[in-house]
């Protein structure tokens, strides 16, 4: 997917846990774990939200576009 | 109210099932009679044959014969419909009815049934002045078209749930 979610570099930066982002968002780490893997068809406002926020980053950080 | 509906959906897969069993005592009766016919060889019309059996006993034996081979067709029609309306409940007693197999089986059953009035238009019934094919039934062709619809409506619900458990 040309869509990439740099979920595992921007937790790397913040020296966090993806235990530690799912408590903070309040979303289970199975889904965080699709999310990262991209495997994830879609991503709710809700989402991005609450993660951007715990991650204190830009959506533009957390999603790349890149052509296959 | 999960329970209650598991209990009619188990109680629906019962009649469904005693239909089953009650069209293969009905074939079967209906074999014997086509059997029994063929021995016959056009000497003997049963009394249900009607006053043509008197005026053409040919005609009236070829009547019947292909009466009875459409109404042995059409029930065998009708049993693997069941069949597939067993498996459609029993998804929705396990689980979970929205699954890819559950839009197939209903357009499966569709076809069925449109093969089944097919059928069954041909099954003939003696009458006062000989035999009279059953009127074209325009309830049961709305039937065909509703089950070709829900199977659209479940395919388009098997789509959205997917992807509604990959939106994160």
């Amino acid at each position: 997917m040309p869509v990439l979610v740099r979920l595992d570099e921007l937790l790397h930066e913040r020296r966090m846990t993806l235990t530690d982002l799912a408590d903070r968002v309040g979303i289970t780490i199975a889904n965080l774990s699709i999310l990262k893997t991209g495997k994830a068809k879609a991503m709710r406002f809700s989402t991005l939200e609450a993660i951007c926020e715990a991650l204190q980053c830009q959506p533009g950080d957390l999603l790349k576009f890149e052509k296959d | 109210m999960n329970a209650q509906r598991t209990d009619l959906l188990a109680v629906t897969r019962g009649l469904v099932k005693f239909g089953q069993v009650s069209l293969l005592i009905l074939m079967g009766v209906g074999a014997a009679i086509f059997i029994g016919l063929l021995l016959g060889e056009g000497k003997r019309l049963p009394s249900f044959a009607g006053e043509l059996a008197s005026k053409s006993p040919e005609d009236a034996m070829r009547a019947l014969r292909i009466g009875l081979i459409a109404m042995i067709v059409a029930g065998a029609l009708l049993l693997a419909l069941l069949q597939q309306l067993i498996r459609l409940i029993d998804s929705a007693r396990i689980g979970d009815p929205f699954v890819p197999e559950s839009g197939r089986r209903l357009r499966r059953i569709g076809w069925l049934l449109l093969a089944f009035y097919v059928c069954n238009s041909l099954t003939i019934s003696p009458a006062q002045d000989g035999f009279r094919f059953p009127p074209l039934s325009l309830s049961g062709l709305l039937t065909v078209l509703l089950v070709f619809v829900l199977a659209r409506i479940f395919e388009s619900g098997t789509r959205m749930r997917t992807e509604l458990q990959e939106t994160v």
